[in-house]
């Protein structure tokens, strides 16, 4: 069996005596869509920031592509090939959308990849990756002057320039329009179908039912299910969480 | 060298050639003195912008760094004993007395910018875990820390102060204050060339990324404790180095000329008028206000602390009416957002 490409063994935060994530374990295995669910405060964006190292986890361990990430700060990590988008956009507001782009590959990707970019591959692959969100044409425009969805993208675009192996996308569509949270989900389903593992963190159902092969679900901190999407989304304990008794 | 370095480059050289002949050519010692200012006023602004312009770290410990490098020649002087220095003699050759600046004063220039760098590295490392205001505030606790230790220290004068008595002439020179002058002006431009530099390298794209939104920058691979760092050595070197130099031009250093907050509050009005985005907004911004400040104090229409208040209300203005700077304005006017 392949080995997994991120294993979280019994990662546990709290915040003083508040216990946010208590023991969580899962595996996410290359390539994998998985999908992260669960009601509000169950400590989804957590887990992210726990992954990400934007918050250091308590106990625990987390291996990526057999590398410990214990105490690695968040830049290590984009180096080890783990890439996330905020669910709150958070562009580099005062540069152009372009430069958004580069700052990842010139820093993640050309670590990852040891090969120290030129200018004009800089921006060729910057524009390419622009290009694969359909925001070529506002490459000039500074990024803090986008839409929403436009904002989206870049987060994705800017997550997928590190060149990752795994891309946590947290909550990317919420607040979208219909036609804007399928624009989204065909770009991951794209960036999936390109061999990067994605780990999907949504609210809304019909995406991360049509997106993931697999699901974790958390509530009040815990892992309440783990398994193929239709599986879980049929369990009792998952329905009574989602709907209520 | 690409085309772009290369024009600047030699358009660098033609401006510090202008402005050296040009301040020759007047033969007056006003002229020296306010192009001095000006230029120390460039580099400071321009050491600030690279910490607070670019990475958008509040820096109020200018004077600090600059008041270290001044002290760290008057230390080195007494230390050497250069004060009563006539002639140097290195074994095969000697340095006599109007050559001996070219090894003194170049030399307290690089110790200074040296100790003013590892005073940044140092302070950014205990400091730079803090951001915004709290990053501000420590830079202002440290400027006051130093201030107080200089000022019980007598070795460098405390709070009398201590004079460098520099040597009376520089050969090739018309005179010593000439001869500083032009080391000033080959700082300044080494200043300005190492921001344009930082800009257009990896550096400048990490802390533009950094002042814009600190975590994702590092979740984008931005070391950011790292760049913060590289950022606050070259900062403190450059002031440091100005520094060094001061007390040569004026021969006199005191805790309350060194450590005056008009360099502080110069030092980050000069990119925020100037515009901060760019390596040419510092520029603009200290011969603008500097030759403001200069040309009213020339003519005693205004006191130093008149001229303090004069550039507060002006940053307010600016920070109100236009936020990116003359810079900002005039790339509003042709219709450019600003970078």
């Amino acid at each position: 069996m392949t080995a997994p490409l991120l294993s979280v063994q019994g990662m546990g935060k709290r915040f003083g005596g508040f216990v946010v994530l208590d023991d969580i374990n899962f595996e996410v295995y290359p390539g994998e869509r998985l999908g992260l669910i669960g009601p509000n405060g169950s400590g989804k964006s957590t887990t992210v920031n726990c992954l990400s190292g934007v918050l250091i986890h308590d106990t625990g361990q987390i291996t990526f592509d057999g590398q410990r990430l214990d105490g690695l700060k968040p830049h290590e990590r984009s180096y080890a090939g783990l890439a996330r988008s905020f669910q709150i956009p958070r562009p580099f507001a005062r540069l152009t959308v372009l430069k958004n782009i580069k700052v990842p590959m010139m820093f993640a990707a050309e670590k990852r990849s040891g090969h120290r970019f030129s200018e004009s591959e800089l921006d060729a692959q910057a524009r390419h990756a622009l290009d694969q969100v359909g925001l070529l044409a506002k490459a000039e425009l500074l990024a803090g002057g986008l839409t929403q969805i436009d904002l989206r993208k870049l987060e994705l675009a800017r997550a997928i320039a590190a060149q990752p192996k795994l891309l946590i996308a947290d909550e990317s569509m919420a607040g979208l329009a219909t036609s804007e949270t399928d624009e989204i989900l065909a770009l991951l389903l794209q960036l999936n179908s390109q061999g990067i593992a994605v780990i999907m963190i949504e609210h809304i159902m019909r995406a991360v039912s049509a997106f993931s092969q697999r699901l974790v679900v958390l509530a009040a901190g815990k892992k309440i299910a783990d398994g193929p999407t239709q599986e879980v989304l049929r369990d009792p304990l998952v329905e009574r969480i989602y709907l209520g008794d | 060298m690409s085309s772009s370095n290369l024009r600047f480059y030699i358009g660098l050289l033609i401006a510090g050639a202008l402005v050296f002949f040009g301040v020759q050519a007047l033969a007056e010692g006003y002229y020296l003195l306010v192009a001095f200012y000006i230029l120390q006023y460039i580099v400071l602004a321009t050491a600030w912008n690279i910490l607070g312009g670019y990475g958008g770290y509040v820096n109020f410990g200018s004077a600090c760094f600059f008041a270290v490098g001044g002290y760290s020649t008057v230390f080195f002087y007494k230390l050497l004993g250069l004060q009563t220095l006539k002639s140097l003699d290195c074994g095969w050759f000697v340095i006599t007395g109007p050559y001996l600046s070219y090894l003194i004063i170049p030399a307290s220039v690089l110790v200074g910018a040296l100790i003013s760098g590892l005073m940044g590295l140092g302070t950014g490392y205990l400091t730079l875990r803090l951001r915004g205001v709290f990053f501000a505030i420590s830079t202002l606790a440290l400027t006051v820390v130093v201030q107080t230790l200089v000022l019980n220290w007598s070795y460098v004068g405390g709070a009398r102060g201590a004079y460098v008595m520099r040597s009376p002439s520089v050969a090739g020179f018309t005179s010593t204050n000439e001869f500083v002058f032009f080391v000033m002006l080959l700082i300044a431009m080494a200043a300005l060339a190492i921001a344009r530099s930082i800009e257009r390298r990896k550096l400048g794209a990490g802390l533009e990324a950094i002042r814009d939104d600190e975590d994702s920058a590092e979740c984008s691979g931005v070391p950011t404790l790292q760049l913060k760092l590289q950022a606050t050595t070259i900062s403190g070197a450059m002031m440091g180095a100005v520094g060094a130099l001061f007390p040569f031009f004026v021969t006199f250093v005191d805790p309350v000329g060194a450590f005056n907050l008009v360099h502080t509050v110069n030092s980050i009005a000069m990119p925020l008028i100037g515009g901060m985005t760019h390596w040419s907004g510092p520029l603009i911004g200290a011969i603008l206000l500097g030759g403001v400040q200069q040309y009213f104090g020339s003519k005693n229409m205004v006191t130093p602390e008149l001229s303090l208040l004069f550039v507060g209300v002006l940053m307010m203005v600016f920070v109100a009416i236009a936020p990116n700077g003359i810079l900002g304005l005039w790339q509003r006017l042709r219709g450019k957002d600003v970078k």
